[in-house]
């Protein structure tokens, strides 16, 4: 254990002996967010062995800076912020898939557009809620999945999470311009994600020229 | 006194929803999809999806194992 053991003499250095509450402070904010970070990581890495590796070494890197944390800011979204830093680090290391920026121009609100254009949905009764009912039917963790890394990572910090644009600016070190083209077009591709679900299994025929992909 | 037009809704609707914008804005965008029977469908829809999404991909509690490893990092520490 040798990060431990360093980080027992960082420790020393940085804090005076004796300092419980810190640690007790610590133990806190562990169990307050423990799960949603783990959520989060299982999201990111979609593996969960990946996922406990960089929960576990978020708690670690929190702690080794854990004095320079000033009480009373917003310790969930520094908490994220250092699980995005080391996610990015390690996902750059490893044999990350390019980012790949989808350009094609597809509309806000892509779904309810595919749905109000749909001859055929028209015709069976009720288009929004038979989509509905589609998208619950849909693996909807794996049309997630399928977006390009950044664009997750926005969508996942923003619908799942529940973060503000400008916490999720800080979380991921861009501004927020960049937050919400990242998040708009991650919700965009995942909407058609979850669209072409419903196409493919049938419980919407596609009628028009464009609607199937 | 300003009116928002549908185009506007369809561009800021996420905004909207995320409760990201400008409180004055954010008045007109709300009075405008109560009343117009193109956004307030268009909204419901949005809002539902978001929802389902939401609940599909609820996360998962930590595993007992990464409770237990990362308590006991804490303990050596």
């Amino acid at each position: 254990m040798e990060a431990a053991a360093l980080e027992s003499r960082s420790l020393a250095l940085n804090q005076p002996s004796g300092d419980a509450p810190a640690g007790q402070e610590f133990a806190a904010l562990v169990e307050s967010n423990l799960d949603g970070l783990y959520g989060a990581a299982l999201r990111l890495t979609r593996n969960r062995d990946r996922a406990e590796d960089l929960v576990q070494e978020t708690f670690l890197k929190a702690w080794r800076s854990f004095h320079s944390f000033q009480p009373g800011t917003n310790a969930r979204a520094w908490l994220y912020r250092i699980m995005m830093n080391a996610y990015i680090d390690s996902y750059r290391k490893a044999d990350r898939e390019p980012e790949i920026v989808d350009q094609e121009d597809v509309e806000e609100q892509y779904l309810y557009s595919r749905v109000q254009e749909s001859e055929e949905l028209r015709r069976q009764g009720n288009p929004e809620e038979i989509t509905l009912q589609a998208v619950m039917d849909a693996d909807v963790e794996e049309a997630l999945a399928s977006l390009p890394e950044s664009f997750r990572a926005a969508v996942i910090l923003a619908d799942l999470e529940g973060f503000a644009y400008k916490e999720i600016a800080q979380i991921l070190g861009v501004p927020i311009g960049t937050v919400m083209s990242r998040l708009f077009r991650g919700r965009r591709l995942l909407q058609k994600a979850l669209w072409e679900y419903a196409l493919k299994t049938r419980r919407i025929t596609p009628d028009q020229e464009g609607s199937a992909r | 006194m300003s009116t928002v037009h549908c185009e506007e809704v369809v561009r800021l609707l996420w905004r909207y929803m995320d409760r990201e914008l400008d409180p004055d804005t954010y008045r007109q965008l709300q009075e405008h999809v109560r009343q117009c029977r193109n956004c307030g469908p268009r909204h419901e829809f949005e809002a539902r999806l978001r929802a389902i999404i939401q609940e599909k991909c609820a996360g998962q509690p930590a595993p007992e194992a990464l409770r237990r490893r990362v308590m006991a990092l804490l303990q050596e520490l």
